[in-house]
């Protein structure tokens, strides 16, 4: 999809948030977090990175993705369990009668700063 | 040193969707945000809507393509207030782009605020409008595996509509796995089947936008 506009978002994000605190020095790197239903995907997204973020102000940051699922929670049986592929039914019981919980974030986690 | 950011990417965009929503329910519009392969219909099944349930909503229409006014013209030939948004090359609209169109109407004279997104069935699904509901439109001719290959799309919607259904005879479509697929990736959610150009099941369809009115009117008291 648009993982370039997701990138570019991104550098602005982190970088409002440097501005925020007043650091100047190095990204040592990002923690992002792509959830598996979240429509982006983690290699594009990579791959944009490594081609934006040269000109920026996180040139030589490591970007660390995390990719959780999306938990399914059963109205029918009452059971917890990580959703699998597009099926959003129960695993366990079958039941469409599901609350789907997570898997849908995009989001800057944290960032490690040298010093 | 570690700092926490937990701050979503895409937050400008839904802090803007907020806003678009906040304003349309404090003037009484409400928005559905349609989506759809390119070409799958979304202008005609607006016209086939406007022409049937005209009589009962006022409705406006943002109509979101890459380039060309076609869309918008369509839907103003029928004295339906119609705004164009061209993203130039952008594969989806995004709130900012609906909260600048919005400029253009006057939403005292709304009801019910239909947006035509970019046809695409991937991106648009991550960007919120300030609707109040998602439709997806998917035509018999783009074949019948559509919902299983784009789960993201189809999970994000409020009611699907297939359309296009007057050349099933023509083409080997299988509502029963469309039906299938959805009932895993949606359960609950049941295809609805239509023609724009024959006008069957729009009758159908005009009741969608009734339920979700009415539902909005009692959210609203
Ligand atoms: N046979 C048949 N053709 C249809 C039907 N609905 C739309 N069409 C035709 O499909 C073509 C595309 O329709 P549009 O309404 O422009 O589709 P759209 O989804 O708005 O297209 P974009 O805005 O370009 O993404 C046109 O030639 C329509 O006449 C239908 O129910 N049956
Ligand atoms: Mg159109
Ligand atoms: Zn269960």
């Amino acid at each position: 999809m648009h993982e370039f506009s997701i990138v570019q978002d991104l550098m602005e994000l982190a970088e409002d948030e440097l501005g925020k605190i007043g650091y100047t020095g190095k990204v040592n790197s990002l923690t992002l977090v792509i959830g598996k239903l979240s429509g982006a995907n983690p290699d594009s997204v990579s791959f944009a990175y490594d081609a934006i973020s040269p000109q920026t102000r996180l040139k030589g940051a490591k970007l660390i993705i995390k990719e959780p699922s999306a938990v399914c929670i059963c109205g029918g049986c009452g059971v917890n369990s990580e959703l699998a592929g597009i099926d959003y039914r129960c695993p366990l019981c079958g039941s469409g009668d599901v609350k789907v919980e997570g898997g849908r974030e995009l989001r800057l986690d944290s960032m490690e700063l040298e010093d | 040193m570690k700092l926490v950011v937990s701050k979503d990417i895409l937050k400008v965009n839904d802090k803007i969707a907020e806003i678009i929503g906040e304003k349309l329910e404090n003037r009484g519009v409400m928005a559905v945000n349609i989506l759809g392969s390119p070409g799958c219909g979304k202008t005609a099944l607006i016209e086939a809507l406007v022409k049937n349930a005209g009589d009962r909503f006022k409705f406006a229409v943002i109509e979101g393509d890459l380039a060309t006014s076609r869309d918008a013209e369509r839907i103003e030939k029928l004295n339906v207030p119609a705004v164009q948004i061209n993203t130039g090359g952008g594969c989806h609209l995004d709130a900012n782009m609906v909260l600048t169109a919005l400029d253009d109407l006057d939403l005292d004279y709304v009801d019910v605020l239909l947006i035509e997104n970019v046809g695409n069935l991937v991106c648009p699904a991550a960007f919120k409008l300030g609707e109040r509901k998602r439709f997806a439109a998917l035509s018999v001719p783009e074949g019948d595996d559509k919902v299983a290959k784009y789960p993201t799309m189809f999970q994000s919607v409020d009611a699907v509509v297939v359309n296009k259904i007057d050349l099933m005879a023509y083409l080997d479509f299988d509502i029963r796995r469309v039906e299938n697929d959805l009932s895993k990736l949606a359960p609950g959610l049941k295809p609805l089947l239509v023609s724009a150009k024959t006008g069957e099941g729009i009758v159908e369809f005009s009741g969608l936008i009734e339920k979700a009115w009415n539902e909005f009117q009692k959210a609203q008291r």
